[in-house]
């Protein structure tokens, strides 16, 4: 079918394109340019060119925050994929309990981040904790998880992967119902048990699914912000300052908005290569089977 | 007398109705055997229970009360790997991720046999029916034929004792059907397997069955020969679900030593008879032309070896069978006579029963 004008595809693509340009492409040009000057805020900018960059990376905080990140986002994800998976499993089973387990499970999804930071920030407390309660019940000694510059990260990530794991499972759970009967009933009579027919027919059937999860996971968890603002604001010692919390930090702390800039512009890069990596591995995996 | 292969005995199914979903057909205490070596084909409309019957036998489903044996064995909590069947289902079900090699391995690599004894069963199988260009494509980059050869391939690479075929070949194009059907019996003959077939095609079951079992609404109405069920159906349904054109019922009554069925006379069957009876002709022997009633034709079909013809004869429409290119037309007025020695008297009331010797 040929436009009768030229104009005409445009105008179709004017509302998104619109909406991409004012909200995506402007916003990253604006924080692309901003990265090049000093503002404080209060003087005027003061072009730098890319001493922001090489002052993040001389310190070699950039390195060290992205790393982190990436840390923070491997758990989250392998941690949701898993448990959201090993749910969806368990749960896909009619019946009204197992509709009362699952929307169990994913209401923790729907609570907003800062009600879940604090709920853990309750749960995790040294003294009055009811994690804290446990481990002195068990005979360990009484730790602040987060007050340790080892297991704070972690700790975060445990929250991440409960309040994602929901999310994860019900994807999963949409996965699975786009699984043929027919094709696990023939797998049974070509001999398959239960094990070589997950292994055989349901993991191949929900590379895509996982795929979905692994990367809209992986975006979420590199924005994490609200949990550390909440529950460590970055600390102990840095233990905890992820991306998103070093960019606040460089804008509100340090009111150095170039400093900012420069973080940001490397952080979208970033995240792009990851998640990039990340749905080639799963194309490559689908292209292979 | 062979051996009995497979038998069902006493057979019932109930299912739950599911929510947006119409339940599957249930069962009422279907009994019978399936000999060894034989291809039987159970037959019947949609929603008679043909499809929950295979599976019942293929163990993807419970029966509530009855038993299968296979072998003499009770299959009674025995699940479907450890039954030693194999199933064609109707949409092929072919792993997508796999290539036919390894669709065709599959059963032998789930039963452990080693690599080299699986490679040549699937070479084997392969040469067999002719799919040897295809075991290196996945089913996605197969046409529908193609997928049921590889559907066939992972059912006989295995060689198991029973086939399973569930409406093989409903998904296929009208012009591969008659090809791929006169292949399945070939082939299953030439294994000598014992085989299961359902359809709801009557042509298949004619054309496929040492014996066919017909089914309507969980029950099982007759099991015999194709030619049996053909010039002896046990219900007016039996006589009416095979052959084409439709068997003609009439309705009719007994008059002293005859049964009258609109202008038509013909000889009482021996024993007692209902006052309201059917009578059942097929078209071929309905005669057009020659001596007979006087009737007006109402429609023709030319089909090339033959010709469908509609004649109402005092009230009541009649399909009638010609050779060739009829050279009746529409309209014309044409004397009808129907084949006494040949009708079939049937109950008009009840199960509809078949009457006399």
């Amino acid at each position: 079918m040929n436009p009768r004008a030229r104009w005409h595809p445009w105008a179709m693509l004017g509302p998104t394109l619109g909406l991409l340009v004012v909200f995506f492409l402007v916003p990253i040009g604006v924080a692309g340019a901003g990265s090049l000057f000093s503002w404080d805020l209060l003087t005027p900018p003061r072009f730098v060119g890319g001493a922001n960059y090489a002052a993040l990376a001389a310190h070699g905080e950039l390195l060290r925050v992205a790393l982190r990140t990436l840390g923070y986002s491997a758990l989250v994800v392998t941690g949701t994929m898993t448990l959201g998976l090993g749910l969806a499993l368990l749960l896909d089973r009619p019946g009204r309990f197992f509709a009362f387990v699952r929307a169990s499970v994913f209401s923790a999804y729907v609570v907003s981040w800062v009600a879940v930071a604090l709920l853990w920030m309750w749960m995790l407390d040294g003294n009055a904790g009811v994690v804290g309660q446990l481990l002195r019940a068990l005979g360990a000694p009484p730790v602040a998880l987060l007050g340790d510059p080892d297991a704070a990260l972690p700790a975060l990530a445990l929250v991440g992967v409960w309040k994602l794991t929901g999310y994860a499972m019900i994807v999963f759970l949409a996965g699975l119902q786009d699984v043929p009967p027919s094709l696990l009933e023939a797998a049974a009579l070509d001999g398959a048990g239960a094990v070589a027919r997950f292994r055989y027919v349901t993991l191949p059937l929900l590379a895509p699914t996982a795929a979905f999860v692994a990367t809209t996971s992986l975006v979420t968890s590199f924005q994490a912000f609200d949990v550390v603002r909440i529950m460590t604001q970055g600390g102990p010692a840095r233990a905890t300052e992820l991306f998103v919390y070093a960019i606040y930090e460089q804008i509100f702390l340090n009111l150095s908005v170039g400093r900012a800039s420069a973080l940001t512009v490397v952080f979208f890069v970033l995240l792009l290569a990851v998640a990039g990596l990340q749905l080639r591995v799963f194309r490559t995996r689908r292209g292979e089977r | 007398m062979p051996d009995v292969e497979v038998s069902l005995d006493g057979v019932s199914k109930r299912f739950a109705a599911r929510l947006g979903e119409p339940a599957p057909a249930a069962l009422e205490k279907v009994t019978f055997g399936v000999d060894r070596g034989e291809l039987l084909v159970i037959v019947g409309p949609s929603g008679c229970g043909k499809s929950t019957t295979l599976r019942i036998v293929a163990g993807l489903e419970t029966p509530d009360a009855g038993d299968v044996t296979i072998a003499g064995r009770s299959m009674r909590g025995v699940p479907p790997q450890d039954r030693d069947v194999a199933m064609v289902f109707q949409g092929y079900a072919l792993y997508p991720q796999m290539t036919a090699r390894e669709i065709l391995e599959f059963p032998l690599k789930m039963r452990r046999v080693g690599r080299a004894a699986r490679a040549r069963a699937v070479e084997e199988a392969a040469a067999t029916l002719r799919i040897e260009r295809l075991l290196d494509r996945r089913p996605g980059e197969m046409s529908g034929g193609e997928r049921q050869r590889v559907a066939m391939g992972r059912a006989i690479v295995r060689k198991p004792r029973v086939f399973l075929f569930d409406e093989p070949l409903s998904n296929l194009d009208a012009s591969l059907r008659g090809d791929i059907r006169l292949e399945i019996g070939q082939l299953v003959r030439r294994l000598g397997a014992t085989a299961l077939y359902v359809t709801h095609d009557h042509v298949e079951a004619m054309t496929l069955a040492d014996r066919i079992a017909v089914m309507r609404a969980g029950k099982l109405l007759q099991l015999a020969t194709p030619r049996e069920i053909y010039e002896r159906p046990a219900t007016s349904f039996v006589g009416t679900f095979l052959g084409t054109p439709r068997m003609n019922l009439l309705p009719g009554r007994v008059d002293g030593a005859a049964i009258v069925a609109g202008p038509f006379r013909l000889p009482r069957p021996g024993g007692t008879l209902p006052e309201r009876v059917e009578v059942g002709v097929r078209p071929q022997h309905v005669t057009l032309g020659g001596e007979g009633e006087p009737g007006e034709i109402l429609a023709i079909e030319p089909l090339g070896a033959e010709t469908h013809v509609v004649v109402r004869v005092d009230g009541l429409d009649l399909r009638a069978q010609a050779h060739g290119f009829d050279t009746h037309r529409r309209g014309d007025a044409v004397r009808v006579a129907i084949d006494p020695a040949r009708a079939l008297v049937f109950d008009a009331g009840g199960d509809r029963a078949r009457l006399g010797g």
